[in-house]
């Protein structure tokens, strides 16, 4: 992929995420990069799910980049964060949506510089500062995702998602590339008939957990949440049952529940919201195909690349060339070396 | 609490009618939170004046009105920032950017509401404050800590930008660092440089505080007059008259209306004069005594607050306490039975009434925890009490003989125009509905009883229509 398909491919969107599967998997240094090939061709917009970007990283201590936005640009952070922003500050808007690190900012460039950014951490709110950002003249509002918050890549929040991956990850190269191509798999989970996706609508208006018959009948369990009630649904599990609805997130526990119990789930079709709600590892995934139950998601995500950092923070990289190329082998979307230069 | 404590305020009603209270910005719900209750008659007067005022101004300028609200809607609450600044706290940009927008808002308010409303309601001009956060008079609704503030800021910030040019364009990566190095030195001294101009400019903005106080209390008095105004219209409230009395003709619930809306019924209004000392409330069961006593406690405590009441007419005296005892007060957790808990709170109520002036009392069902020949006599005591003070007082009472020829009595008129055998026949055929029926045929307005008549003895019968085994209702018959 050059920087042109790179820039065309984001040319559609309003809102583009980017998540990353692994703390240091070069989100920052994803987002500079497209910062960089997009300047002086759109207004950008920058926020965050919660608080990244960091000169330190917090949870492992190693050295983190720095987002280095143009003049002109919107960000919205954190109050207390502002004095960490170099930029000559606009004041835009105040949101009134409150986190630890004080209250949301809307603020525009007025010079080059290095920007913090803590956006708020739930979606609703995530959902309002974009639209804030849009309304001041953005074109595009790219949101980085936190450490396993790649909620803000469910199509409410952002309309295109980019996926970073590097060898943050774990120091053995082949299990980078095959939970890379898992996550990438999940995220691209296939979409449900459309006649399945109204009954699950139907199911998650009245409850989180349900159930599908043969005869396409629904049955809604009362159950807050899948998390801790694996008991409960699989006793709720009856011969006629076909599809099984879990809304928000769905657990590794569950999951291996299901397997333990693999009888009882034969042939059956686990239908959630969509790919970032499931929290299971490549194997886990397997042993479920295994049963077999297919995995199929309500809005699918609309996954634009993969961006992938051969080097390590903790002193240890990958050959790109070799790194990038065994990706591609096992993902079919494009793959970026955001460090090491184009592919 | 001398005017109704919490418990009693939500059971009157009053809560749901603040909770319908449609303030807009945050000044306003702020002075919805703290409603107080007036005891001076002029005072009292001013306000019912300036929301007969407003209710005018909601219907003849319903254009403004709606601009008016549109921005209130916008405000938010600044009066912390005003509060820092007064004290000397230098404000950083985010607080100016508040100060700016909302001293705009305030403006924009003023030059619409200023034509208007009263003297009384009127803002003062803030422009100079604007004109201070506003350099380039740019009359846009961001801020910044603008060049126009120092020309040596005008030049570090040209200095960072050429900088930055060069970065951008040098392919050189050691000339890079030197020059981000060399930037990191300009951004100090930008930072240093704005910090001059924040304090400037705080210390500009501090003469200004006690007008942008008032400014903001006049927002919070146009806002809140303008939510009791919307919610007299929607009732079809009026303004009571200050007297000596308490009278209402036409009086009306209207958390009780809204319920009975939705099933297609109408709230019998009602009409009632009190005088000061006892009068005697009765009525047959379910004919809705405690809801007249409840509505009459609202009405008196909304006029008290500067509310128009719920009534085509009313005339309320100035109270110096409304007391109000429920028939279903019992505090388990301090251990206490009904009857226990409602002694404690006569001990309150008589304390109010040998302090103050005058007040209001309304006792639902008083004594009813206990055995009847006591509490007859507990009620017939309290309402010979009440005769030598000059508070109001109304009691709900099933109890008979209580009433003596001078005691005002009042009686729920219930079912005793109905044609009790055809109503019976009618709920046999329908069993299922009787008390929706019986509710239907029920006359819930009051009459005025001048000879000392017994207490009406409905209580057979409406158990009769509702539906009660054949012999155990010929074995009550038999004793009567």
């Amino acid at each position: 992929m050059n920087t042109k398909k790179m820039i065309t491919s984001l040319f559609p969107y309003n809102s583009v995420s980017i998540i990353g599967m692994e703390k240091n998997s070069g989100k920052t240094t994803t987002l500079n990069y497209i910062l960089k090939i997009l300047k002086g061709t759109k207004v950008i917009g920058l926020t965050s799910i919660g608080r990244d970007g960091e000169d330190c990283d917090r949870v492992t201590n190693t050295h983190k980049p720095k987002i280095y936005v143009e003049k002109g640009s919107i960000v919205a952070t954190a109050k207390n964060l502002l004095c960490k922003c170099d930029i000559t500050k606009e004041i835009l808007a105040t949101t009134g949506i409150s986190t630890p690190m004080g209250e949301i900012i809307i603020m525009r460039a007025l010079s080059n510089g290095f920007v913090d950014v803590a956006g708020p951490s739930y979606n609703s709110a995530l959902i309002k500062v974009r639209d804030l950002m849009l309304g001041f003249g953005c074109d595009l509002v790219l949101i980085d995702g936190a450490l396993n918050r790649k909620g803000s890549a469910g199509n409410l929040v952002s309309e295109a998602t980019i996926l970073a991956t590097g060898a943050s990850f774990s120091p053995d190269l082949t299990k980078v590339v095959e939970e890379s191509s898992h996550n990438v798999k999940m995220l691209k989970l296939p979409r449900c008939s459309e006649k399945i996706a109204d009954l699950t609508k139907q199911i998650l208006k009245t409850g989180r957990i349900g159930f599908i018959d043969t005869q396409s009948n629904i049955e809604v369990l009362d159950l807050p949440t899948s998390l801790n009630s694996h008991r409960e649904i699989i006793d709720a599990v009856k011969p006629n049952h076909k599809f099984l609805i879990l809304g928000g997130a769905v657990s590794k526990g569950l999951i291996e529940s299901i397997i333990q119990n693999r009888e009882l789930f034969k042939s059956f079709t686990i239908i959630i919201e969509d790919g970032t709600k499931i929290f299971i590892d490549s194997n886990l995934y397997h042993k479920l195909s295994m049963i077999p139950v297919n995995l199929e998601v309500l809005d699918s995500i609309n996954l634009l690349c993969l961006t992938c950092n051969p080097t390590s923070p903790y002193g240890y990289s990958f050959e790109s060339e070799k790194f990038c190329e065994l990706l591609k082998t096992s993902i079919d979307i494009d793959v970026i070396d955001v460090v090491g230069g184009l592919l | 609490m001398r005017y109704l404590d919490l418990k009693n305020r939500e059971k009157i009603g009053l809560e749901y009618l603040i909770n319908n209270l449609t303030t807009i910005s945050p000044y306003g719900n702020q002075k919805k939170r703290n409603i107080a209750p007036i005891e001076d008659a002029e005072t009292l007067k001013e306000i019912f004046d300036h929301l007969e005022f407003f209710i005018k101004r909601c219907q003849n300028n319903k254009k403004e009105i709606q601009k008016i609200e549109l921005l209130l809607m916008k405000l938010k609450n600044i009066s912390n920032i005003v509060l820092n600044l007064q004290k000397g706290k230098i404000l950083d940009e985010v607080e100016l950017f508040e100060l700016k927008i909302n001293i705009m808002i305030f403006m924009e308010i003023k030059s619409i509401s200023n034509d208007i409303f009263l003297k009384d309601f009127h803002l003062v001009d803030l422009n100079s404050i604007i004109d201070i956060l506003d350099p380039g008079t740019k009359k846009i609704p961001t801020f910044h800590i603008y060049n126009e503030y120092s020309k040596k800021l005008k030049d570090i910030r040209n200095k960072k930008s050429e900088i930055e040019k060069l970065i951008f364009s040098t392919k050189d990566n050691e000339l890079q660092i030197k020059l981000k190095e060399e930037r990191r030195e300009i951004v100090v001294l930008e930072n240093c440089e704005e910090s001059k101009v924040k304090i400037d400019i705080s210390k500009k903005l501090i003469s200004y505080t006690s007008n942008i106080f008032i400014d903001i209390n006049k927002v919070k008095d146009i806002d809140f007059t303008l939510a009791k105004a919307k919610l007299s219209i929607k009732y079809g409230a009026s303004r009571p008259t200050i007297g000596e009395h308490i009278e209402f003709i036409g009086m009306f619930n209207p958390e009780i209306l809204e319920t009975l809306k939705v099933k297609n019924q109408e709230f019998q209004k009602l009409d009632i004069l009190l005088k000061n000392g006892n009068t005697i409330l009765t009525g047959a069961n379910m004919g809705g005594k405690s809801v007249i006593l409840k509505t009459l406690t609202l009405n008196l405590i909304l006029a008290q607050m500067g509310f128009y009441v719920f009534s085509d007419h009313a005339t309320i005296p100035i109270l110096n306490f409304i007391q109000f005892l429920s028939d279903d007060i019992q505090d388990i957790s301090k251990g206490l039975s009904s009857f226990g808990a409602e002694i404690m709170k006569l001990r309150e109520i008589t304390g109010c009434l040998t302090t103050y002036d005058k007040g209001f009392i309304a006792l639902d069902e008083f004594a009813r925890g206990t055995n009847p020949s006591e509490g007859k006599k507990f009620v017939k005591g309290l309402s010979n009490y009440m005769k030598d003070f000059d508070s109001f007082s109304i009691m709900a009472t099933h109890y008979d003989g209580v009433v003596d020829d001078l005691t005002p009595h009042y009686q729920v008129v219930g079912l005793k125009n109905i044609n009790f055998d055809s109503l019976k026949r009618k709920i046999d055929l329908n069993n299922k509905n009787s008390i929706s029926l019986i509710q239907k045929h029920m006359d819930y307005s009051i009459e005025k009883i001048h000879s000392n008549f017994e207490v009406p003895k409905d209580a057979l019968n409406v158990a009769t229509l509702i539906g009660i085994d054949e012999n155990l209702k010929n074995i009550i018959k038999n004793l009567y």
